[in-house]
């Protein structure tokens, strides 16, 4: 039986970027919050200091920071015509676990997304007419726009001190900065990071091709910065142990190192760590959220807390799982194409190639998260899609962002897989290589779509969530020609060896790792039929309980997912104070 | 212009330069000081690394309550500007195997203004 | 690709690369027909660093002779025994990656597409040790004797069909013990830390020019931007900043 707690104003379920920056917002008002994080504080543990923080083993391989597969994994088919099966050990996507979730170990990249990312179904039919949108992309307009959230992207910016070069201030094109970039106030807070030797060549190539090259927007701090809270941000270290590492320099950008020191000095202001929320308590006459019952992972004991609002803040797949698991919306049915919770389940589709520069010093190890240099010429609609079979595009960029020796270490193709030639190939190439990337936009699909499995369960007996989930003819054939534009870039740079020039292509591969960006399952829009939360991110079914993340992600645009999932969670932190004050619907 | 009037000028000019500079002259000293201070408090607390209010003229290694590297334990250096700057200058080279992330400042200036910071600090 | 030099010739390496810290070098038991062992540097290990916590001694035979075949010595590296790329692999074996730690174990378990990932309810150490006692089977019918009594060219030609899925196994996927646990060990022997028992002295970072701690790089990014890394010379691992 679970013993019920005091109840608490606002409730937020993940102690992740979403519910600092959510609880940033409601603390400054006074507004009672409590958080809930089934991780613990990884903040002066053995991740976030000299020497033990440059393993690559332990952080990297083991994936040390990151969600328990023991416990709580996903399954997976390509198809619902096929059996699902767990992934026993994920390589695809990490999600964080502890304080400061998947923020505390990323790299850093942070866009804002195109200007007309949030319309984008209108975009394309206004551009191209409604047949050109497939029957089976269920694209959707979120039901705000790029210029009621910018505020919020300019705050965020400044909270994080992001390192870049600005390419579009109120309207005004800036010289080195991204000409496809969403107008900004300002200038981006501090200026970039250093240019990678890899990075020297790619903008040599681009340039000579007609492109316009800038510097990656980074969260890894170039400089010494104080943030308008207050709070610190050091140089960084060019270390190359950023994404699935801690910072321990205090360079990087995380909700761990800038906003939860600050609310934790906030007299309304609680996080409980070693808490799993297993259920939403949901009452369906009334249509409201109750309050949450969670799992004190120290104790064994469980508890119910009862709350006047209730925010899902959680990872993407987490969200989703949550509101299925308590039976909060209805949940997506691909046959009859009804209900919501989990669908538009969207991935991102990555392609590379690889290159080997004989005489080029590319020291992969001189690296940071962001240190990127890219282009946007051929991301989401930036370009004319009249006469291609696909939508979208990617973010073309070349760096290093490390140079970890298990991993990211390459030979040219035909290098035998162990012996002296091997060693050979890696004693030659490893400081001389580098590649170009395509980060692709990744739309959704009525096939692909998170729900609950029959058949296996996590560790507290709940069944687990099932991805149903490849890459389909849109994503093959948009990575395929923009690898081929990427391939185009590759002969530009004059490399001694170029790898093979290849889109992706399904079936999607569990035991590969293609960023941690899984997006949608539980949508935002205007219409409830289509969205499982407002543009407002408050649950259609549930005026008292919201939902913010990727999750609410009704696609996925050729770039990282964090900006617009911050500047949407500070809005919501706003919204919610309104909401607080008067409980309506907004 | 006579000599006196010549003496005159010339000592208003140098106490132009110098009056306004000593007038300022914490600002580029903490400024420099901004890059410690992410990891080192000025006010006896310890957090990622130990605190450097009295650092100059102690012992290396050994503010109370802070956990040194083993490097840094047996290094056995008096802190002063001499050894400030050499450590800050290259803190590997100083010290080996200490775990303070941080390459070095480069510009002695620079690396002045924070040593003067530090002093004052006593 | 035929392996020219022999197994254990480590120290036609030590003199070659003028190594110093030579007593840091293990010598374990080496396989028969090799030559003998440096008896001096024996009694100067310790024996926690050189005792198996997982493999039985046929076990690490097996695992020895497979190192050596994957890592031979020559003008890059020791022997894989010598590089402690066998010690690697058996301490993760017997750890909680070999005990299958933050792997999903529940049932039921069913075969399915490759890109579903490893389905078999035997953790990594179970698996590995059943993919030894296979892959030796397999070569006392073919050959009539165990992995680690076949000659060098041999050995090799084994691995390479287990790699391509030519040589199989009724009841184990051979290909996938040797694509999935067996290579993944052995890369991570080779370049992980030091202080995880392989890439000993940092060896193989050596090789590569890889510089490891602290990676304090501010300067350097900007200092040796298209340059030759000086600090790639000469390594350095978590045990140097311990």
């Amino acid at each position: 039986m679970a013993k019920r707690l005091p109840h608490r104003r606002v409730v937020i379920v993940g102690g992740g970027l979403c519910a600092a920056l959510i609880s940033r917002q409601l603390t400054a008002q006074g507004v009672d919050v409590l958080v809930l994080e089934r991780g613990i504080d990884h903040a002066n543990g053995p991740a976030a200091r000299l020497p033990s923080q440059r393993d690559e083993l332990r952080w990297a391989q083991r994936q040390g920071l990151m969600q328990n597969w023991q416990r709580e994994t996903y399954t997976l088919r390509h198809t619902r015509h096929e059996e699902s099966l767990p992934v026993r050990w994920m390589g695809a996507f990490l999600p964080g676990e502890g304080v400061g979730g998947a923020a505390s170990h990323w790299n850093g990249q942070t866009w804002r997304w195109s200007e007309y990312d949030p319309a984008l179904r209108t975009r394309y039919e206004t551009r191209y007419g409604k047949s050109a949108i497939p029957k089976e992309m269920p694209l959707q307009d979120w039901g705000t726009t790029y210029a009621e959230l910018e505020p919020y992207h300019d705050l965020f910016e400044k909270l994080f001190g992001l390192s870049g070069k600005a390419g579009n201030i109120e309207g005004l094109i800036q010289a080195g900065g991204n000409p496809f970039e969403a107008p900004r106030r300002d200038e981006y807070p501090q200026r970039p990071l250093e240019i990678t030797e890899a990075g020297i060549i790619f903008k040599a190539a681009t340039e000579s091709l007609g492109y316009r090259p800038f510097p990656g927007p980074a969260a890894n701090s170039s400089g010494t910065y104080l943030n308008p809270d207050g709070q610190r941000l050091g140089p960084c270290q060019y270390c190359g142990h950023c994404e699935r590492f801690l910072c321990e320099a205090h360079a990087k950008a995380t909700p761990d190192g800038l906003l939860y020191p600050l609310l934790r000095t906030r007299k309304s202001f609680e996080i409980r760590t070693h808490a799993q929320v297993l259920h939403i308590d949901y009452d369906r006459q009334a249509k409201r959220a109750l309050g949450v019952r969670y799992l004190d992972l120290e104790s064994g004991e469980e508890y119910q807390q009862p709350a006047d609002i209730v925010v899902l803040a959680a990872f993407t797949m987490s969200n989703t799982r949550l509101l299925l698991l308590s039976g909060i919306g209805a949940s997506y049915d691909p046959t009859a194409r009804h209900g919501v919770v989990g669908k538009n389940f969207c991935y991102q589709t990555q392609s590379g190639v690889g290159l080997f520069f004989r005489n080029r010093w590319i020291n992969p190890f001189l690296a940071a998260g962001c240190t990127l240099t890219a282009i946007d010429e051929y991301n989401n609609d930036n370009f004319d899609h009249s006469a291609l079979p696909f939508l979208g595009g990617a973010n073309i960029s070349a760096g290093v962002t490390n140079g970890r020796p298990i991993r990211s270490r390459s030979t040219p193709s035909g290098t035998p897989r162990w012996g002296t030639e091997w060693k050979k190939a890696n004693a030659e190439w490893y400081a001389h290589s580098c590649g170009v990337g395509a980060q692709g936009s990744c739309y959704p699909h009525v096939e692909n779509y998170l729900d609950l499995d029959p058949v296996y369960r996590d560790i507290y007996g709940l069944p687990l969530l099932r991805m149903t989930f490849d890459f389909r003819e849109n994503e093959v054939k948009m990575s395929r020609w923009v690898t081929e534009k990427v391939g185009e870039i590759c002969k530009a740079m004059a490399p001694d060896i170029m790898g093979p020039v290849k889109g992706l292509q399904g079936p999607f591969d569990s035991r590969v790792y293609q960023s941690t960006h899984v997006t949608g399952g539980t949508v935002m829009g205007a219409d409830p039929r289509s969205s499982v939360v407002s543009t407002h991110l408050q649950h259609w079914d549930a005026e008292n309980l919201f939902v913010v993340g990727a999750s609410v992600y009704p696609h996925n645009s050729g770039y990282n997912p964090t900006g617009p999932l911050a500047a949407l969670a500070l809005r919501l932190g706003d919204d919610l104070v309104r909401y607080s004050s008067r409980p309506r619907q907004l | 212009m006579g000599l006196y009037l010549r003496c005159i000028l010339v000592m208003a000019v140098v106490s132009a330069l110098i009056l306004p500079r000593a007038a300022r002259s914490d600002a580029p000293k903490k400024a420099a000081f901004d890059q410690c201070a992410v990891c080192h408090s000025t006010d006896g607390s310890n957090g990622t690394g130990p605190t450097l209010k009295g650092v100059f003229g102690r012992q290396s290694g050994t503010v109370a309550g802070f956990r040194y590297s083993r490097a840094m334990r047996g290094a056995g250096i008096r802190w002063d500007e001499k050894t400030l700057d050499q450590y800050l200058s290259s803190p590997q080279e100083f010290i080996a195997g200490n775990v303070m992330p941080f390459s070095g400042v480069d510009d002695p200036t620079e690396r002045a203004s924070i040593i003067a910071y530090l002093r004052a600090l006593n | 690709m035929s392996d020219e030099k022999k197994p254990n010739d480590r120290r036609s390496f030590l003199l070659q690369a003028g190594l110093a810290g030579v007593a840091s070098l293990t010598s374990v038991a080496l396989p028969a027909g090799a030559s003998t062992p440096d008896t001096a540097l024996i009694a100067k290990t310790e024996p926690a660093a050189r005792s198996f916590h997982s493999l039985g001694p046929e076990e690490a035979a097996f695992i020895e002779a497979l190192v050596n075949i994957m890592c031979p010595a020559d003008q890059f590296t020791p022997n894989g025994v010598d590089c402690g790329l066998a010690i690697y692999i058996d301490r993760q074996l017997a750890g909680p990656y070999g005990q299958g730690d933050g792997r999903y174990q529940s049932g039921p378990f069913k075969q399915g597409k490759p890109e579903l990932g490893l389905q078999l309810p035997l953790t990594p150490e179970q698996f590995c040790k059943a993919g030894i006692a296979a892959v030796n089977l397999a070569c006392k019918r073919d050959n009539g004797a165990t992995f680690d009594q076949l000659a060098p060219a041999a050995a090799q030609a084994v691995l390479e069909k287990i790699e391509d899925g030519r040589m199989t196994d009724p009841r184990l996927p051979l290909a996938s013990w040797f694509n999935d646990i067996i290579y993944a060990l052995f890369i991570e022997a080779c370049f992980a830390d030091p202080m995880y028992g392989g890439n000993r002295d940092a060896v193989f970072w050596k090789m590569i020019g890889y510089p490891g701690l602290p990676a304090t790089h501010t300067i350097d990014m900007v200092r040796y931007r298209g340059k030759p890394y000086p600090g790639a010379q000469n390594p350095k691992s978590i045990g140097d900043f311990s």
